[in-house]
């Protein structure tokens, strides 16, 4: 009998621009031919479009934003898995990770599994610790540096920066700046946004080559899906890809999935200069909003995640058989509008609840 | 600093920046970052970028007529690897030579000139220097050229082994890989539409039916010979017209696939 596990998923929001993963995970979770789970949709905002869409959320709940504590994150998870019997939750947004890492003990207490990385291995991917893990994935990063004033800019010159750089949060957002006055621009932008410091980077040109796979904890790389974005947004998100066989970016992840024994999803961005020089660029803790092209090549990596948490001892036939990964499999992402009655927005705002099967 | 220490320190700037390929685009904040002088005062001291651009342009255009004389007097082996050695310790003129980028603010008429000229002197040194091989001297000017402008990619380790490679070998001694290795051909997944897909880089092309033929062959052999006999046999087509149109479009290869 094909289990029928209860899995909540975070991050159904789904900006055309920058949308998170969470759509796309319940939708491999949905298309399992293995599984016939029931997908809860978790978000923070009641117009995060994933929460009303039937076919991949049978209900959703609204739960507090990762700033309002542990304990309340905790406690309405604990209400919500009351209600549904939550067996595992996975997490899609990186500003939630942290959270769930240091609650896990209490959510398995109440029987849901999650299988994310530590709080050890979040901190590591973090951004100004880029050279440490390039080292071990064995290719280069650019430089980095950490700053707390836009004096930098008008200076930078003498220490060998040159335009043009990166400036980027030290969570999220990016600027490519050509000038010292984009630089500051960019500068007071992000820290308004996401504080200090700010970093620095030395900007690569290149084409953006990424990777997203699952590791078991015990230091071994599942199932990696490999893509080069073919068209991007305004943000730099993909908004068509292709997936991709390149032996230098899998070896690259493995031996940093190897090296940090990561556990759960992860994604790994690499840059690839004209001389064929590997950077790292960046790795988000979590899958990629793009995780659907892994359905699409045969290594639908969610489905992969469910069945290691159900059993530890889940044979992972798509890593060994690499000759089933398809190479040049597209993704082309589109925008559409949803019709939603007023009930189920009402329910939302009222409740922060929404039956989407009745 | 004086004013001609400060436009030494600009023509230095340009020469690195010549020097890395970097012609392609120069922008003051890039003089600015290879001379060392900050932009604002760069913009104080002269009316515009274009001014200096032409004066170090001037400069390094009586050096290239040097380097043409050069290789047009060359009537013997030691002269010729004597001439080539010069010229590959000149970066700064080779990437005006051979780079395909150049800015506008650099007259693309006198570049083209002196590439013109440049090619015959080199064609003319391969003639007097009347070696053994079954190419033709136009051709291996051609590989010579060639070679060169793979050389301004610098810091790889490739450039290093083509530079040591020119230094050494007569025109029909040098190692030239006309095409992309074999292991990237062999990737390559070619449809009978002729569309190509390139599964490790992602990137897609689509090629003509000249070009699929070729390519096929390709797959198989990088001998330009045997793909020139290939093509003869199967096409109504002079061998000499074949293997001009191999070179061109092993030249197009190269570009997209290394």
């Amino acid at each position: 009998m094909s289990p029928a596990p209860v899995i909540a998923i975070t991050g159904m929001n789904a900006k055309p621009d920058n949308p998170g993963p969470g759509m796309a995970v319940a939708r491999c979770i949905k298309e399992s031919a293995e599984l016939k789970a029931k997908i809860i949709g978790l978000s923070y905002d009641v117009l995060d479009p994933g929460m009303y869409r039937s076919e991949y959320a049978d209900a959703s709940y609204l739960i507090p934003y990762p700033s309002s504590g542990e304990d309340a994150l905790c406690s309405r998870l604990e209400q919500i898995s009351a209600l549904e019997k939550i067996d595992i939750l996975i997490p899609c947004l990186d500003a939630e990770l942290k959270t769930i890492a240091r609650i896990k003990p209490r959510l398995e207490a109440l029987g849901i599994k999650v299988l994310s990385p530590n709080e050890e291995q979040i901190d590591l991917r973090a951004k100004d610790n880029l050279p440490r893990l390039a080292q071990m994935a064995g290719i280069k990063t650019p430089a980095v540096t950490k700053i707390t004033s836009a004096d930098f800019f008008h200076t930078c010159h003498k220490h060998g920066w040159g335009f043009p750089m990166v400036v980027k949060g030290v969570f999220y957002d990016a600027y490519i700046a050509h000038s010292p006055a984009e630089a500051v621009g960019a500068f007071h932008k992000i820290a308004l946004e996401w504080g200090y410091p700010i970093l620095v980077q030395e900007f690569i040109s290149g084409e953006e080559v990424n990777l997203t796979a699952l590791g078991d904890g015990k230091g071994n790389m599942l199932g990696a899906v490999m893509m080069k974005k073919r068209a991007i947004t305004d943000k730099g998100k993909a908004w068509a890809g292709i997936s991709i066989a390149d032996k230098r970016l899998e070896n690259a992840a493995s031996k940093i999935v190897e090296a940090s024994n990561w556990q759960g999803a992860l994604e790994v961005e690499v840059m690839v200069d004209k001389n064929n020089n590997y950077y790292l660029i960046e790795i988000n803790p979590r899958f990629p909003a793009w995780i659907y092209l892994s359905r699409g090549v045969g290594r639908n990596l969610p489905e992969l995640l469910v069945n290691l948490v159900l059993n530890e001892e889940y044979e992972d036939k798509t890593t060994t058989n690499y000759s089933d990964y398809k190479s040049g499999v597209l993704f082309i992402r589109y925008a559409e509008e949803l019709i939603l009655d007023l009930e189920k927005f009402e329910s939302m705002i009222m409740h922060g609840f929404t039956n989407n099967l009745s | 600093m004086t004013y001609s220490n400060f436009e030494e320190s600009l023509l230095k700037g340009l020469d690195v920046i010549a020097s890395e390929n970097r012609l392609g685009n120069i922008t003051t904040q890039l003089v600015s970052r290879y001379s060392g002088i900050p932009e604002a005062k760069m913009l104080r001291h002269i009316s515009s970028l274009d001014v200096i651009v032409a004066s170090w342009f001037q400069l390094k255009q009586r050096k290239l007529r040097v380097v043409i004389d050069g290789f047009n007097g060359v009537d013997s082996k030691e002269g010729y690897l004597q001439q080539m050695g010069n010229l590959l310790e000149l970066p700064s003129l080779l990437t005006l030579l051979v780079a395909k980028n150049i800015d506008r603010m650099i007259d693309v008429d006198i570049i083209e000139d002196l590439r013109h000229s440049f090619r015959e002197s080199l064609l003319q040194a391969i003639v007097h220097l009347k070696g053994t091989s079954d190419r033709s001297h136009e051709e291996l000017a051609g590989e010579v050229m060639f070679t060169l402008s793979e050389v301004v990619s610098y810091g790889s380790k490739d450039s290093r082994r083509k530079i040591a490679s020119l230094k050494k070998n007569l025109p029909w001694e040098i190692e030239c890989d006309l095409f992309p290795s074999q292991e990237v051909i062999k990737r390559l997944a070619v449809s009978e539409s002729g569309f190509i897909f390139d599964p490790v880089s992602g990137k897609s092309y689509s090629a003509n039916s000249s070009a699929m033929s070729i390519l096929k062959i390709l797959q198989r052999t990088t001998d330009v010979g045997e793909i020139t006999s290939i093509i003869t046999d199967e096409y109504d087509v002079l061998s000499s017209m074949a293997e001009r149109d191999i070179l061109d479009f092993s030249v197009n290869l190269r570009g997209l696939f290394s």
